[in-house]
């Protein structure tokens, strides 16, 4: 289609005067009250303007004679005339009401070619003066079925029978443009944002947005007071279950007490954030910024507390946050010497309204102090227990940066110094709520821990200093290379007060001293990362450049096991589009990390504990010698100006070559093919397919003190028969399928997407076979097929038909469904037992996801001006 | 696969060294070249008639080049002419933010098409048509990268591109064309309808990933890459627009900021030792399932460390692990559910002075 033909048909179709008569009554209502909204605004926003400018725009600069003369007339309305403003519209395609399609912003890649023109996305112009004003508002009627079989249908989003509106508000005049926008207005994650910009002096943006986090869904609770920081246990509960005669009667009493007791409860919490952001330029070199956000957070979580090895319970945590940050900032932009100058603070705080949690033990009635309360039985210990919660914070922040081009040889160089703390003072709980916790019977502490008197000190003083020192230089000395050097230093230090205790209370059960009195410290732990940075560029023929790149990171920790770490990177990577069909990208990268020593008992020595809890061969992942490999290909075909292919392959290996235990391997590897192709001007399909793999492969031991595979004393070798191997696997694949059609142009459009996903997980478990008594693994080291098993499929068809320019009728169907298989899931009760009936070690609220099936029907009535 | 990588590993180092040896090379063909290649100056449409309709022969090389002086001495048509044939894209270029005229920053303001695509004098005399008249089209078959990056730089250099030379994505040659459509209709001038939906483009893993169970709400809209990423540059790795990944992270979970009177070293350095951000298959968001995220950096005394079955019958029949047998007397409840973190709740660091073992 020709582009003026085009022009002239929407310019028709503007003039059409059909439009208002076919509204049905509910959208004249709506533009009922849109429209005192758009006199208002036009009359508001109708600032005296100043005389007509001769901008260079205006006036073309031809003034070459050789310029052909331009006829006003078969340019349309706007030639000749200077400056014409078009109307300005809003683009239909913004999805305002996203209810619709939750998923609508991570549709998979569009149809268009991304370097071919692309149809402009909006219609109906309109060529008149004044300012400029458009809105389009969607009303929702939506109804759900199955939203709340499982909470992960709802995770971060409101799913009920309800009506939603959406929202999108534009003006502009020369001087000024107003944009705002709702989302799922009525609903509980909706969110706003009102943006005002008077260009050249000021941006301003204001913002609201609710997110929804549901955890679960009618699960059981024998806590009163959920929400809060004191949960507790009807006292007839509490004796019932300490009366238990044993462990095969504990768990009878225990279901009882849930079948009789528990009540229903919605472990959910929301995020109110507000923000707002400022942004003035007083001169065309300085900017001055401002920002605020603010955020609530109310509600429960499930997590779960301990009253020592033979005692869980999952509680409803209480979550009361409230969270600031505030910036501000300048920058300065020397355009002529090329020299920018930028600087920002950053103040962050956290409050917890809610500093601890005092829980009831399902268990006990009254304190208990036996000796070995911590493994004795499920029955001893605390009658509650205190968790302290995050503590409050403050975070300081100053960065400066600088930023100096056009240096000989097209060199540009910027640094980057920043400086931080972070303070926590949080008053200090006391050691343990154990009332009996007291001096006097063996094994007893030397002090009463439940009193507060006794605690190490009043408060937390903790703090943290960190700096940053950024420095880079890029230069392209000669047009076929790119040299980049980059240097960064990177310390955080730790000054927290250190504490010097002799023991502590274990799960408010047991208490557990040192190996010499005040031993037990907190350690100061703080780490030095610096990387050195080195790349040279080479543009090669066809619109191609090889990168060659080599990275140094040198790492140093205090307090950990090992000080210092080395890692070395050699990188390359080719990108280019050596020919009109094929976009290529490549990048791999071989990297060795060496490490001066591992002290595995640094943790411990230093606090003079003499048994080491740890298996001493043991290296943790993060800080042991690894070489690792990345290979990633990106291949992008156009054999048709109407296909795109692409194909991508990534593999990736972390190997730990010092590791005899710990992590021994870690490989991922992805292949993903897409199709997009436009089929006509009227339809658009595009096709995806991603497989992914993941490896993880551990050993470990099952040992304890004494015991044959004591690794201190009866087994100082690598080799024994309680040594255990596990290989995680991971399988996903995900597919996806879109279509878009115009069945009618102008009129009737279908669009649907169709994607699967699927995650297969497992756990395979090998372990040397060895006699009974010298081997504690003697069991069979099954391997466990249903790790995570996920499949998940969603089908998202929506029907949209024009009436003419300013509304639009959209029916949309949404079919989500959630089928998980794992180990935890199969078996589940809230009281498990063994096969015999015992009691086995906890008592759970029911908090997994499950499966889920939902059904959304929504009618979608969309209205623009 | 480990014979393979073993293969690619040696092959790639082996290319390593012999591509060490080309670059000295190349630098010294850089310098005995340079200064013989540059970009042909714009042809001249002399004849309406035979003017090329498709593309001429371009600027051929990657190098900067000056915009102005490439484009000296040709007379502006202004935009009325522009949209005499391009109207689809002039309308658009007028709804955007570069169509605001009062802004002395837009090319509204200043030349209008002919701000960011040179002068059109020698292209309306040549009767128009793709690349005629030395046109900028800013189509990377036809423009160099770097030269269609200028263009935009020119106006564009502060704010959040302020540190775009040098960053990732300008070394490995992305246009900003590759990101934005000018002339499009969504947000920021992206190419597509939502910055995931752009930057998933290229990055597969990542959308595989967020299509995962357990991932942040990106697919529902609320967060967005650039939330926690500037893709134009940063001073920090993988593009955070903070100074370390855990900064960017307490943004959002500032209650983890702490610090605590018992830290968790590991979670300390980086978040993503045990969270992998944008999705995993094992709630929530972490690398791998419980108890084996914990035992990469644990083996302890004491506790029973591996899901187990007691007979091989058990074993066939599902392994539940709540229905399994005592270990040695230890109950299974460290192992199932959240597993250790059943007990070792305050696993982010504790400030309890009984919070040693992060139980409290």
């Amino acid at each position: 289609m020709a582009p003026l033909a085009a022009s002239t048909r929407r310019a028709r179709a503007c003039d059409s005067p059909c439009v208002v008569g076919a509204l049905p009554t509910a959208a004249l209502l709506l533009i009922s009250l849109l429209l005192p909204a758009t006199a208002t605004a036009q009359g508001t926003w109708d600032d005296p303007l100043p005389e007509e400018e001769a901008t260079p725009a205006a006036t073309g600069d031809a003034t070459a004679s050789d310029i052909p003369d331009v006829d006003p007339q078969a340019a349309g309305p706007a030639a000749g005339s200077a400056p014409v403003r078009i109307q300005f519209q809003l683009y239909p395609r913004r999805p305002i009401d996203l209810r619709l399609r939750p998923n609508s912003g991570f549709r998979l890649p569009e149809l268009v070619p991304a370097f071919s023109p692309r149809p402009p996305d909006y219609e109906g112009i309109y060529r008149q003066p004044g300012p400029q004003f458009a809105i389009a508002a969607s009303i929702a009627f939506t109804g759900v079925s199955g939203a709340r079989d499982s909470a992960k249908a709802q995770e971060f989003r409101d799913l009920d029978d309800d009506v939603s509106v959406g929202l999108d508000l534009f003006l502009r005049d020369r001087r000024n443009y107003l944009r705002l926008t709702g989302r799922h207005l009525g609903l509980d994650d909706q969110d706003a944002k009102l943006e005002w910009r008077r260009p050249g002096l000021l941006t301003a943006r204001a913002s609201f947005s609710q997110i929804p986090h549901n955890y679960a869904f009618g699960a059981t609770s024998l806590y009163r007071g959920v929400g809060t920081g004191v949960l507790t246990i009807p006292d007839e509960v509490q004796n019932n279950l300490q009366g238990s005669a044993n462990e095969n009667d504990a768990a009878i009493r225990a279901r009882q007490a849930i079948e009789d007791f528990g009540q229903p409860v919605d472990l959910r919490h929301r995020r109110d954030r507000t923000g707002l952001e400022v942004q003035l330029v007083p001169t065309e070199a300085l900017m001055i910024s401002f920002k605020l956000d603010d955020e609530s957070r109310v509600g429960t979580r499930p997590w779960s507390g301990s009253f020592g090895l033979r005692n869980v319970v999952e509680i409803p945590w209480p979550v009361d946050y409230d969270s600031r940050d505030a910036r501000v900032g300048f920058e300065y932009f020397g355009e002529t010497k090329g020299f920018l100058v930028r600087g920002e603070y950053t103040y962050q705080t956290f409050d917890n309204n809610i500093s601890s949690v005092l829980f009831d033990n399902p268990w006990r009635a009254i304190d208990s102090a036996v000796g070995n309360a911590l493994n004795a039985n499920f029955r001893s210990g605390s009658s509650t227990g205190l968790i302290d919660l995050y503590p409050d914070n403050e975070h300081e922040q100053v960065t400066l940066t600088g930023v100096k081009r056009n240096l000989p040889g097209n060199t540009t160089v910027m640094a980057t110094v920043s400086r931080g703390s972070t303070e926590q003072d949080d008053e200090l709980i006391p050691f343990s709520v154990n009332t009996a916790l007291i001096p006097g019977a063996a094994g007893n502490p030397p002090f009463d821990t439940s009193d507060p008197a006794n605690r190490p000190a009043t408060n937390a003083d903790a703090e943290l200093e960190n700096r940053l020192l950024h420095f880079r230089v890029t230069s392209k000395p000669t047009k076929r290379l790119d040299i980049k050097f980059q240097y960064r230093d990177y310390e955080l230090d730790n000054n927290t007060a250190q504490i010097f205790i002799d023991g502590f209370v274990a799960e408010d059960a047991q208490y557990r001293d040192g190996d010499t009195p005040t031993a037990l410290t907190n350690l100061p732990i703080a780490h030095r990362d610096r990387e050195t940075d080195l790349a040279l560029g080479i543009r090669l023929p066809k619109r191609t450049k090889l990168t060659l790149g080599y990275e140094r990171r040198e790492t140093d920790r205090d307090f950990r096991e090992v000080e210092n770490a080395v890692e070395d990177t050699f990188k390359i990577s080719f990108d280019g589009k050596p020919a009109p069909w094929v976009d290529l990208r490549a990048s791999f990268l071989v990297s060795d990390r060496t490490i001066d020593e591992y002290i595995f008992d640094q943790f411990y020595t230093i606090q003079d504990i003499q048994n080491i809890p740890q298996l001493p061969f043991l290296r943790m992942f993060d800080q042991a010698a690894r070489d690792r490999d990345r290979l990633q290909l990106l291949a992008t075909f156009f054999p048709h100006e109407s296909v795109i292919i692409s194909g991508s392959v990534i593999v990736g290996t972390d190997s730990y070559p010092d590791s005899s235990f710990g992590v021994l391997g870690d490989d991922h590897r992805l292949a993903s093919l897409d199709l997009s192709w436009s089929a006509g001007e009227r339809v658009a399909i595009y096709a995806s397919y991603t497989h992914e793999e993941n490896d993880v492969s551990l050993q470990g031991r099952e040992w304890f003190r004494t015991a044959p595979s004591d690794p201190f004393t009866n087994a100082p070798g690598l080799d024994d028969p309680s040594n255990w191997r596990a290989a995680s696997h991971d399988e996903i694949d995900t597919i996806g399928f879109g279509l878009e059609a115009h069945l009618i142009p102008e009129r009737l459009r279908f669009e649907v997407t169709w994607t699967f996903s699927e995650t297969d997980g497992r756990i395979d478990y090998e372990s040397p076979v060895g006699p009974n008594f010298i081997d504690l693994n003697d069991f069979v080291p099954a391997s466990f097929e249903e790790v995570d098993d996920v499949r998940f499929y969603s089908l998202n068809p929506e029907l949209t038909y024009t009436f003419g320019e300013r509304l639009s009728l959209a029916f949309a169907y949404l079919r989500e469904r959630y089928d998980i298989d794992d180990f935890n899931l199969e078996g589940f009760t809230l009281v498990p037992t063994t096969p015999d009936g015992d009691f086995n070690g906890a008592i759970f609220m029911g908090t997994q996801f499950t499966d889920f099936d939902i059904d959304l029907w929504a009618l979608k009535l969309k209205v623009r001006y | 696969m480990t014979g393979p990588i073993e293969f690619l590993t040696r092959a790639a180092r082996a290319l390593v060294l012999l591509l060490a040896v080309a670059l000295c090379s190349g630098i010294f063909l850089s310098r005995t070249t340079s200064g013989q290649e540059s970009s042909p100056p714009p042809p001249p449409a002399t004849d309406t008639a035979e003017a090329p309709r498709t593309s001429p022969a371009g600027p051929t090389t990657e190098a900067t080049v000056d915009l102005a002086d490439a484009h000296a001495n040709v007379p502006f048509v202004g935009p009325q002419v522009c949209q005499q044939c391009h109207v689809d894209r002039y309308e658009s270029y007028e709804n955007s933010p570069h169509g605001l005229i009062d802004d002395p920053r837009t090319p509204a303001s200043r030349n209008a098409c002919e701000t960011c695509h040179g002068p059109g004098g020698n292209h309306v005399m040549g009767g128009g048509g793709v690349g005629v008249g030395g046109m900028r089209t800013m189509d990377r078959e036809r423009m160099p990268v770097a030269e269609i990056n200028q263009v935009c730089l020119t106006c564009h250099s502060r704010g959040i591109v302020a540190l775009w030379p040098g960053s990732m994505h300008e070394s490995r040659d992305l246009a900003c064309t590759n990101c934005h459509a000018i002339h499009g209709g969504n947000e920021k001038l992206l190419q597509a309808p939502s910055q995931p939906q752009v930057c998933t483009e290229c990055h597969r893993q990542i959308r595989a990933q967020l299509m995962r169970p357990s991932h942040h709400p990106i697919r529902e809209q609320k967060l967005v890459c650039s939330d926690c990423h500037n893709p134009h540059g940063t001073v920090t790795e993988r593009l955070i627009s903070a100074n370390t990944i855990n900064e960017k992270c307490y943004e959002c979970h500032a209650e983890k900021r702490g610090p605590f009177l018992w830290e968790h070293p590991p979670v300390r350095e980086s978040c993503l030792n045990c969270h992998e951000a944008h999705g995993s298959a094992h709630e929530p968001l972490l690398r791998v399932k419980r108890p084996l995220l914990c035992q990469r950096c644990h083996s302890p005394g004491g506790h029973p460390s591996v899901l187990w079955a007691q007979t091989e019958e058990e074993a066939a029949e599902g392994q539940s692990v709540f229905g399994t047998r005592r270990f040695f007397g230890q109950p299974a409840q460290m192992l199932f559910m959240r597993s250790c973190t059943n007990c070792h709740v305050n696993i982010h660091g504790s400030n309890a002075p009984s919070g040693k073992l992060w139980h409290r």
